[in-house]
């Protein structure tokens, strides 16, 4: 199940439901399920879980001893397991861990997103201006979500090229790109490390909780590209967890130039063939007499 | 390849029965080192009939029973719940297929008995 699917699925189940009150209750989507929601005081790291009862009944239990978006985000992460059918994994992930996330979880956090800020409610409501830290925070309360989850959700719906990064003790934990700056190819590697040069490095060294707005080259975030080009950088780092998100975007004259062809996929240089010199390539016969 | 949660109850029952994997072979006419393979995980999809052929010889009570069946059908439990429920015979097939289910948001997975206990209480609990 990729990352186009899940979000088809989720807007899917958005459409049955009636999401006008979503941004204060999230009971039509609970009830929509079969589910209830519990909650409890749960141990540092364990944001919720959910059981289905031999009725058919789901009771999602979320740790009211985290903040109030963050309890809503695990509600619809539940809910996405519940529709999407999977099941988590066993294993304990250590947080200073770089391993990759479980597809499992990555497919719930993006089905979360969509049920979060339905993409009609979001679009109705993004000013169309760049992006600041006011607006993303604006943006963060009016959906009841975490800044961090809102700055995603503005650069997967962005119409400028835009991406949102996610990096956990300076590497690179999560990448979600505007249709834009997919289809222009832009691409950062998971894992990578948090880039020097970059806000989000500046940030995360200095040691302390922060955010900056700045611009800087292109070439620091996307190595394959040419150089010479900016982008704005809106980072932010997270000193308690060492998390630090960056939004970077494009302004549209920025944006390196690609071909497309009119299907609006990049038309990939393959290459061709070298250039003839009149010089052939391999050795004259030795003639044996 | 790591085991899998058929393979600790198999291996689990097979051991209370005092049986070595020759013994359990012969006296269900499956090849012990196929019984091997499936109690170390490297094999996990056995069929009913050869899982009847097994159970036939382990003899185990009604829930142990079922909850091999279960197991047939479900490679991802986790191991360290199985081997929790094989030790207490309390714990209905119920109680142990909604812990195997649960879904979990976050770091850290509660310890078996927790989740048995969440469970409990989520099933007393009404569904109003």
């Amino acid at each position: 199940m990729d990352e186009a699917d899940v979000r088809q699925k989720a807007r899917a189940f958005v459409a049955k439901v009636d999401v006008s009150d979503i941004r204060a209750d999230l009971t039509p989507y609970v009830v929509a399920v079969n589910a209830k929601v519990r909650k409890d005081e749960l141990g540092e790291g364990e944001s919720g879980y959910t059981i289905t009862k031999p009725n058919g009944k789901h009771v999602i239990t979320v740790n009211s001893l985290e903040t109030e978006e963050r309890q809503r985000f695990t509600v619809c992460h539940e809910i996405a397991h519940i529709v999407l059918d999977l099941e988590s994994s066993h294993e304990e992930v250590p947080s200073w861990s770089y391993a990759k996330r479980h597809p499992n979880e990555i497919a719930c956090d993006t089905f979360a997103a969509e049920l979060l800020m339905p993409y009609q409610q979001w679009l109705s409501l993004v000013p169309k201006e760049e992006p600041s830290l006011e607006l993303i925070q604006r943006m963060a309360d009016s959906f009841g979500t975490s800044f961090p989850a809102a700055a995603s959700r503005f650069a997967s719906l962005s119409d400028m090229p835009c991406a949102f990064v996610t990096m956990e003790r300076g590497a690179v934990r999560y990448a979600a790109r505007s249709t834009s700056l997919r289809q222009a190819g832009a691409w950062i590697s998971p894992k990578s490390v948090i880039p020097v040069g970059s806000v989000a490095h500046r940030l995360r060294s200095s040691g302390i909780s922060a955010a900056e707005t700045d611009e800087v080259s292109q070439d620091i975030w996307f190595d394959n590209w040419e150089k010479g080009l900016d982008l704005w950088e809106l980072s932010r780092h997270y000193a308690r967890t060492d998390t630090t998100t960056s939004l970077l975007w494009f302004d549209n004259d920025d944006l390196p130039e690609i071909e497309v062809n009119r299907f609006g996929a990049r038309v990939e240089d393959d290459g061709g063939l070298a250039e003839l010199t009149g010089q052939l390539p391999w050795p004259g016969r030795s003639r044996r007499r | 390849m790591s085991q899998t949660g058929l393979g600790v109850a198999l291996k689990t029952l097979r051991e209370r029965r005092t049986l070595s994997l020759r013994e359990i072979g012969q006296l269900s006419s499956v090849d012990h080192a196929y019984v091997h393979r499936l109690e170390s995980g490297e094999k996990t999809n056995p069929s009913p009939d050869l899982i009847e052929k097994l159970l036939r010889v382990l003899k185990p009570g009604e829930r142990d029973a079922e909850l091999v069946m279960w197991l047939v059908d479900h490679a991802e439990a986790d191991t360290r719940l199985v081997e929790f429920v094989l030790d207490d015979p309390s714990i209905s097939i119920d109680i142990f297929s909604a812990a195997a289910g649960v879904r979990h948001r976050g770091n850290v997975r509660p310890d078996p008995a927790t989740l048995i206990a969440r469970i409990q209480k989520a099933f007393e609990d009404e569904d109003d």
